[in-house]
């Protein structure tokens, strides 16, 4: 007897691809000069010095390859949280990424404006260091999901306060600091690609070893130890991944939430949860989420450019509702 | 007779109070054991020490003749496991995904499920009836069909020893017995050690070597289910009254009353109550 299903997740998964070079396809094409995706793939490809080259290959080609790796980052950190900790509501925030990685930036873009070029690596350190003080308050001789999420969430609330403050005694600077704080991908180019890339790769090849781990811990810690698991180990090494992922995914592209959260919802309504599917599912579909908002949020209001954060969460959050409507998969919802 | 599982003086509490007051057994292989006894009484936690889920105040756990604390988590995985109480996370993992679970122990990390191991999983997908649902997904099942696939996971391990904690409870009478059977079919063909928790006494004393009740964390009574049932041990240990006769050669009870009395009803207000309306208003003027 064959899967039923098993067609139908390759099929999702070759879709999920073909969605992905149409995406990136796109993105190169639209923009304040569109460029016809025959020359698309001259300036790929062949090594002139034509207008189009220069726009493609230099402007839009990084931030797109940029913006792909900040949404595998993002939806494959989501999908991690959210079987760690068992909680639909999961996403990198929780364990401090995000506000962790935000003060960290607001203290350079405010305090140290002229140390810009350190914005990235603070950002990363930041969250990191935030998911380390939650797990050490959390720690008492291990764990538990439950008490990571309190520890989250008051450890967030702090550094959260801390950020509003700085913000609120240098207001007359808060306006260079709010399209980081929406999530943007505006100007990046090779430098940030090459800043994110080793660690996303990294993440990246380290989150397929830990599908095991994760598959494990979604049936609950008790079952887990029952299975010969070792529970506090495997779900320290998620959390660390996840956050490494998400750290290095916001240290680019700033505050960009809802894809953790929606992207790994999505995918599960379509394959399953099953981490061996799940979570390339996921990588994919983050990747295209984020490569697509940004190209229409760049072109698609032009001359404006609209910080792709922001259209996220006006996209995702009504589309989030109407899937809660009708039940997420494998969560009590109703 | 080859000894399994032994515990000495297990001692397990919460800050001051006991809920393990010393517990003690000596579990032979292939016997049947069950552990009853009130809520509350410390059965669950029993279990729990027993598959070192919980680490003991005081005493140890020997599996085999070692020390459980000490041994590698996924040898004990490989000896031993136990099925928790009804799971009710609602998970979207096929049935066959999570039979698979089972094998965790017995791969190496880079492993995967094949050969001989999907074998293995293919036979207690089988065991358990669930070889039309195997690529269903757990949360479509209904409770009793869930309950089975939890127990193929567990299956799947092939343990020496099982453990299972109310592995009837939330059943139609239906898929009760047919749990208690299949234990009984796994205990016979397999020589599968078993230690189930059991609320329902009738059940315990048919599909049990050996009872061991518990209240308020110690042992009250341990032996044969033809020892332990008379009237005494009902009202001892369950506070309840009690008549027991034999039954195709098992002891089988049926209650008579509480061994509780209730105290004297209060009239509210002095007088009996006399339409519903009033009613609502008393409950509402109490609560």
């Amino acid at each position: 007897m064959k899967d039923p299903k098993a067609t139908r997740r390759y099929l999702v998964l070759i879709v999920f691809i073909g969605l992905l070079l149409a995406a990136l396809l796109y993105g190169m094409m639209m923009g304040s000069v569109p460029v016809p995706a025959k020359e698309v793939w001259h300036a790929l490809f062949d090594r002139t010095d034509s207008e189009a080259r220069q726009i493609v290959w230099n402007l839009r080609l990084p931030r797109l390859l940029t913006g792909l790796l900040v949404g595998i980052c993002l939806s494959m950190s989501g999908a991690f949280m959210q079987g760690v900790f068992r909680n639909p509501l999961a996403d990198p925030g929780i364990i401090g990424v995000t506000a962790g990685a935000g003060l960290a930036a607001v203290t350079i873009m405010i305090l140290f404006p002229e140390k810009m070029a350190y914005l990235p690596i603070a950002a990363f350190l930041g969250a990191v260091a935030a998911t380390i003080v939650i797990y050490a308050v959390a720690w008492k001789g291990g764990a538990p999901t439950g008490r990571l999420i309190l520890a989250g969430v008051a450890i967030n609330s702090l550094l959260g306060a801390a950020m509003t403050a700085l913000m609120i005694l240098n207001s007359e600077k808060v306006q260079s600091v709010l399209p980081w704080m929406s999530g943007s991908l505006n100007g990046r180019s090779w430098p940030h690609f090459e800043t994110i890339a080793p660690y996303a790769a990294i993440g990246i090849v380290a989150s397929f070893f830990l599908v095991k781990h994760a598959n494990m811990l979604m049936l609950g810690d008790e079952v887990a130890k029952l299975l010969g698991g070792r529970v506090e180990r495997s779900r320290m090494l998620v959390v660390l991944v996840s956050t490494f992922m998400a750290g290095a995914a916001i240290s680019v592209s700033g505050m960009i939430g809802f894809v953790g959260l929606v992207v790994p919802h999505i995918v599960r309504l379509l394959v399953g949860g099953n981490y061996k599917i799940l979570l390339p599912v996921s990588a994919l579909g983050g990747g295209i989420l984020v490569v697509a908002a940004d190209t229409a949020a760049r072109s698609w209001f032009d001359p404006m450019e609209f910080p792709v954060g922001i259209l996220l969460a006006l996209l995702g959050a009504p589309f989030f509702l109407y899937l809660l409507r009708g039940g997420l998969r494998g969560w009590k919802t109703s | 007779m080859e000894n399994v599982l032994n515990a000495s003086s297990l001692r397990y509490g919460l800050q001051e109070r006991l809920i393990v007051d010393g517990f003690e057994l000596s579990l032979n292989k292939g016997e049947m054991l069950s552990i009853v006894g009130p809520n509350g009484s410390g059965k669950s936690t029993i279990l729990r020490l027993l598959s070192r889920l919980l680490a003991p105040k005081q005493g140890a756990v020997m599996l085999e003749g070692e020390d459980i604390a000490r041994m590698d988590t996924k040898r004990v995985a490989r000896k031993l496991t136990m099925l928790p109480q009804t799971q009710d996370h609602l998970l979207d993992l096929t049935v066959l995904d999570l039979v698979k679970q089972g094998r965790h122990p017995h791969l190496k990390w880079f492993e995967e499920c094949r050969g001989e191991h999907l074998s293995i999983v293919e036979w207690a997908v089988e065991m358990m009836d669930l070889g039309d649902m195997r690529f269903r997904s757990l949360y479509t099942l209904s409770g009793g069909e869930r309950q089975r696939a939890w127990i193929a996971m567990a299956l799947a391990q092939l343990p020496q020893t099982l453990l299972l904690d109310e592995p009837t409870t939330y059943l139609d009478i239906s898929h009760q017995i047919e749990i208690m059977e299949l234990i009984r079919h796994l205990n016979a063909e397999l020589h599968m050690t078993i230690v189930m928790v059991l609320h329902d006494l009738n059940q315990a004393s048919r599909y049990s070597d050996r009872m061991i009740a518990v209240k308020d964390g110690k042992i009250a009574r341990s032996g044969t289910p033809e020892q332990l049932f008379e009237p005494s041990f009902f009202r001892e240990v369950f506070q309840i009254e009690a008549s027991v006769r034999m039954e195709d050669g098992v002891p089988v009870y049926m209650p008579s009353g509480s061994s509780r009395t209730f105290p004297p009803m209060k009239k509210w207000g002095g007088q009996a109550i006399q339409s519903n309306k009033k009613a609502g208003n008393a409950h509402e003027a109490i609560g």
